[in-house]
């Protein structure tokens, strides 16, 4: 299943996992709704585990998956996200 | 190019009573065929495609153009746009197949995001595992690589050189002369209403067979019957269109006395008048009162060719599932008529094979719109001709 809401603590490992292999499915199936929201899980994840590098890798194939899936909202806020680190201009 | 051939050109471009047709090499040649891409399609406004085929914002299609990868996007905006279907980045091609990208076209190898004007939206990794930036990526400059186009009759024109004249200057000759129909809404009749038909010919003898109306006693009895050849007339606007017109149109699709809608506020001449037109250089025209076709030549080589036939009818209740019978009608119809003209064209294409045909004779009287397509491309070619001059004199 795939979360929509934001993350308030880190991931535990087995749910680590359980997004690791769900984000594979997605690709196998073009899923970009999908995609868009579990990177986007998993760059809050990265957040607060404290590694930005690791979040703005997520945060970025978040952003592609939703342009791709034309979700402009959430694509806005990751382009925000990206840009407060930096690595968006 | 042979020398005889460029001289030959000259020949063609003499008034009718003593010209000849275009010689061999131009059906013949796949280098001929190749100078043609850049000298009569090119250069010129020539048709794509049909915007009904990318009717819905972020909808894109992609076109095979004389071997140019093109893609026609609907924008948010409800304009259509044609780029060149190539990633700035390394390449890729972007759109392989119709489908709806949505918000953005986003490349399959490296996911840069382009948005469908064109622009460049996202560089993703660009400067590293999750930096998007790099100093030495302009985005700006970076954006689809656009291809002057204009929508007109829903048929798509590119001028991919951008140095054509405007559009509007361009089409002044046939929107003056279809004056009537113009601006009028136009709905295309669906899946019913479209078909392709591949020939093996050069694209130019399929035009040159839509000019004229000599061959319609042998080859279209059954349209000589109700649409005889003295019913004809000759149309000829040198340096844009050449057809035909017939006085008789009279369709009778349907015993009950069921017809399609006509055209609002037609002038009487089109009650029984229609008129079909070769727009140079591969699009060949119908208009009547009650429908609207367009058949795109699409040259897929020197001796092949795909008509793409595609039928508009005038108002939005002939596309209900109660006109399903009389639109198939009239496509079977139509269909007809342009299969009697394929063996014509595939044997014009056979017979340019042999030596000593010398590009034909014409009749005054019945191939001056065949003449006058003959004269536009030869004068396509007559920078060549020039250059040839040059070398002669030298
Ligand atoms: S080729 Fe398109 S993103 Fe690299
Ligand atoms: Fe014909």
């Amino acid at each position: 299943m795939m979360d929509t809401a934001d993350l308030t603590q880190p991931l535990t490992p087995h749910q680590a996992d359980r997004l690791d292999a769900d984000i594979l499915a997605w690709h196998e199936t073009n899923s970009a709704a999908e995609l868009a929201y579990g990177y986007r899980t998993g760059g809050q994840d990265a957040v607060l585990r404290g590694d930005i590098d690791a979040a703005c890798f997520l945060f970025t194939q978040a952003y592609v998956f939703a342009l791709r899936a034309d979700l402009l909202d959430i694509a806005d806020s990751l382009w925000l996200n990206l840009k407060s680190f930096g690595r968006e201009a | 190019m042979k020398p005889e051939d460029i001289s030959q050109i000259k020949n063609v471009m003499q008034p009718v009573a003593t010209a000849r047709g275009l010689p061999n090499a131009f059906y013949t040649d796949a280098a001929v065929h190749e100078q043609e891409k850049q000298l009569v399609f090119h250069k010129n406004w020539t048709c794509i495609g049909f915007g009904k085929d990318v009717t819905e914002p972020g909808f894109a299609k992609p076109v095979n153009h004389l071997g140019m990868p093109l893609v026609m996007v609907r924008g948010q905006d409800g304009m259509l746009r044609v780029f060149q279907n190539v990633c700035r980045h390394r390449g890729m091609i972007l759109v392989d197949e119709p489908k709806q990208v949505k918000g953005v076209i986003s490349c399959p190898y490296h996911a840069w995001c382009y948005e469908l004007n064109g622009k460049l939206r996202a560089t993703p990794h660009v400067g590293g595992p999750g930096n998007n930036v790099d100093p030495n990526i302009d985005r700006a400059t970076l954006g689809l690589l656009e291809v002057r186009s204009h929508v007109w009759m829903d048929l798509v024109f590119v001028n991919v050189t951008g140095d054509a004249p405007d559009f509007e200057a361009a089409m002044a000759p046939l929107k003056a002369r279809w004056s009537e129909f113009m601006d009028k809404p136009i709905f295309h009749g669906g899946t019913d209403s479209s078909f392709k038909l591949d020939v093996k010919t050069n694209w130019k003898l399929a035009v040159e067979n839509y000019c004229e109306s000599y061959h319609l006693p042998w080859i279209h009895p059954g349209l000589n019957s109700y649409s005889r050849l003295e019913d004809h007339y000759h149309i000829n606007e040198p340096g844009q269109f050449s057809g035909q017109g017939s006085i008789v149109y009279n369709p009778k699709l349907d015993d009950s006395g069921r017809a399609f809608k006509n055209f609002d506020g037609l002038s009487e001449k089109w009650n029984e008048g229609a008129e079909y037109i070769a727009l140079y250089p591969n699009l060949l025209l119908g208009i009547h009162r009650d429908h609207y076709f367009a058949i795109l030549i699409e040259p897929v080589a020197h001796d092949q060719s795909i008509e793409h036939i595609e039928i508009y009818y005038t108002d939005e209740a002939m596309l209900g599932d109660e006109w399903a019978d009389l639109r198939e009608k009239n496509a079977a119809l139509w269909k007809e008529i342009f299969m009697e003209d394929i063996f014509v064209v595939e044997g014009m294409q056979t017979g340019r094979a042999a030596p000593g045909f010398d590009g034909g004779k014409f009749s005054t009287v019945m191939d001056e719109p065949t003449h006058t397509f003959h004269h536009w491309v030869a004068s396509q070619f007559a920078g060549q001709l020039e250059g040839a001059s040059i070398r002669e004199a030298g």
